[in-house]
């Protein structure tokens, strides 16, 4: 339990990464689906960010307050955030036009409803040829 | 420092430009554009190999500061020659399936085809390259989203559907991907690979580490294995390579499942050396997994009613060779990075040829309607032979070399007595397998008419002609070159 309370920010974001993966590769609801993309994402990013900060020290801008490197936090894990939430909105806006022209296609948002519509037409389609 | 050392620079920032490029100038342009930026990338991928022959391997650093703090790129024997292939390849694709192009995809949306097969040049030459884990992911993902463009480009409902699955499944393997790098850079405190394992070997030395490194490993190798179709994750494969247009699925199968392996490959010899990942145990449950994936890999092909999915479906018998070989490590590792170009070229030619012949059958994809096409159309029933008779093992072509070199891991001393005896079974196994479903498969175009009709000619476009060709022509030159392993075991040595 110690060990939890002195490591809060990891477990919450290994947390809220399960949560994410979870969602993303079980439920049926694309929306969900995305959601669940964006909540993983989210933990990793609180895993970086909390890593790149250590009480006390400035934030990495140089403004003639210190010349001493150690008196200023890590840059690069914030630069990775930066990057990581870069990413992560191109990869949330193409799944959004996807999920948008399922949904023009097949009316319903339910991925499993979506695989027998096409099962279905899958049949019809090789009946149609025997006749 | 020669000029010669800007060329992968200049390579990836040039594939950038047509990127942007490409969206702005009409289709035909961006086309023939398209192939001409390809022969440079090549060209220039030609020349690193020369430089890196004569002057061995180095690192080209992109900003102003020393090594750790920058971010580098690579370049060794191996690199290059990969990097000059897989430009090649696409060039061939887009010729394979320039009039399959106009049939499935809407004219106004066609010039975005080329948008995307250049990033994926852009990512897949940055992946091949990169010493830094951060610029793999992000590089990764680019290519991501540029494969879910090319399957989704042909707008039918079973494509979207496909992409849709395709997606969910390469999300899953990115995010275990991003977590794994990140817990890389947590424990050791560099992104430059080479740096990272010097601070591993720190840390496996000092004791105590090994279930952080070996939790790190599995992240990576399974979310670069969702992503490249290991067993049991490959059910989104026929779909994807199956509903697609021709030059999507070419370049889908044969380059972006390969650049996913590539990465492992280099994080397996840069990242964390191969003492490393022995003490894992990640490479006997990849050996395991790519064991089953090509078995149960062909019997899913075996079972698949139309023709095109089932040259998708023995993608995942192939992939699954590739795991064994990363598995077996030693001179498996050789067979691997062997069967990671072999298949780039094996799977394109039979994507191309078998499209031809779809089309000669009027657009019918079951093996029925497809009885004698290749009576019809030639040209396509000949190369679509050579394909599957290259995935059969037969000499001369590249899938021989292919099948022997895994032979000759396998019965390596140093390999455990089972992993010998599965490895042997498997390559038996599947090679019938693969006979089976692929000599059918001939012979179904081949059979003649039962009323002795004369059948009618039908030539394939000259496009068409010409990358099967091309093809065909580099299965037979990888298969019959004595030299190229011998290259590729020195460029993966020179890896580490």
């Amino acid at each position: 339990m110690e060990v939890l309370l002195d490591h809060y920010v990891e477990a919450v974001s290994i947390l809220l990464f399960v949560i994410g993966f979870n969602l993303l590769l079980f439920d049926k609801n694309l929306i969900k689906k995305i959601m669940g993309l964006n909540i993983m994402d989210t933990g990793v990013y609180l895993f970086l960010a909390s890593m790149g900060y250590i009480e006390g020290r400035l934030a990495p801008v140089f403004n003639g307050v210190s010349t001493n490197p150690a008196d200023y936090v890590n840059p690069i894990p914030a630069g990775l955030v930066l990057t990581g939430i870069v990413v992560s909105v191109s990869v949330t806006a193409i799944s959004l036009a996807l999920t948008v022209r399922l949904y023009k296609k097949y009316h319903t948002l339910n991925l499993d409803e979506v695989y027998r519509i096409i099962r279905e037409e899958e049949k019809k389609e090789e009946k149609e040829e025997r006749k | 420092m020669d000029f010669v050392q800007n060329f992968p620079m200049l390579s990836i920032i040039l594939s950038f430009i047509s990127v942007v490029i490409c969206s702005l100038v009409p289709r035909k342009v961006g086309r023939y554009y398209t192939m001409i930026v390809n022969v440079i990338v090549c060209a220039m991928g030609v020349t690193m190999i020369i430089y890196t022959a004569q002057h061995g391997s180095f690192n080209y650093s992109m900003g102003h500061f020393p090594a750790p703090y920058d971010n580098e790129i690579r370049i060794g024997i191996l690199e290059a020659i990969l990097a000059s292939l897989f430009p090649i390849i696409i060039m061939l694709s887009i010729l394979g399936g320039m009039d399959s192009l106009e049939k499935d995809v809407n004219e106004k949306k066609e010039r975005f085809i080329y948008v995307l097969l250049n990033l994926v040049q852009v990512a897949i030459i940055a992946m091949i390259y990169t010493n830094d884990v951060f610029t793999a992911y992000v590089f990764l993902e680019i290519s991501t989203l540029a494969s879910i463009g090319l399957v989704m480009i042909k707008d039918k409902g079973h494509t979207i559907a496909a992409a849709m699955r395709y997606m969910i499944f390469n999300l899953v393997g990115s995010g275990l991907f991003l977590i794994g790098n990140v817990l890389l850079y947590a424990t050791t405190g560099y992104l430059s690979m080479e740096y990272i394992k010097v601070a591993l070997e720190a840390l496996q030395a000092a004791g105590g580490h090994q279930p952080i490194i070996t939790l790190t490993f599995a992240l990576i190798t399974l979310g670069l294995g969702i992503k490249s179709g290991l067993f049991p994750f490959y059910f989104w494969m026929p779909d994807t390579y199956g509903e697609a247009t021709t030059t999507s699925s070419c370049v889908v199968s044969g380059i972006i499942s390969k650049g996913y392996i590539i990465l492992l490959f280099k994080y397996m010899y840069r990242t964390f050396g191969l003492d490393l990942i022995v003490s894992t145990h990640m490479p006997t449950i990849l050996f395991v997994l790519g064991v089953l994936g090509m078995i149960f890999g062909s019997f899913s092909a075996i079972s698949q009613k139309k023709l095109n999915k089932m040259v998708a479906f023995s993608s995942a018998a192939q992939i699954g060779y590739i795991y064994m070989g990363l598995g077996m490590g030693g001179y498996g590792l050789v067979a691997a990075i062997f069967q990671v170009i072999c298949h780039a070229i094996m799977k394109p030619l039979l994507f191309v040829s078998s499209a031809s012949l779809i089309k000669t059958a009027h657009g019918k994809e079951d093996f029925v309607s497809l009885r004698g096409v290749g009576r019809k159309n030639v040209v396509a029933g000949v190369t679509f032979t050579i394909g599957a008779l290259s995935m059969v093992g037969f000499p001369v072509f590249a899938g021989f070399v292919m099948k022997f070199l895994f032979v000759e891991a396998s019965v390596a001393p140093t390999l455990p007595k089972w992993q010998m005896i599965l490895a042997v079974v498997a390559l038996v196994v599947s090679t019938l397998l693969n006979t089976l479903y692929y000599i059918r498969t001939v012979m179904t175009i081949f059979r003649p008419k039962a009323n002795n009709e004369r059948s009618t000619r039908a030539w394939p476009p000259f496009s068409a002609t010409l990358s099967m060709a091309g093809f065909a022509l580099l299965n037979f030159a990888i298969g019959t070159s004595t030299a190229f392993v011998d290259v590729l075991e020195q460029g993966l040595h020179l890896l580490g």
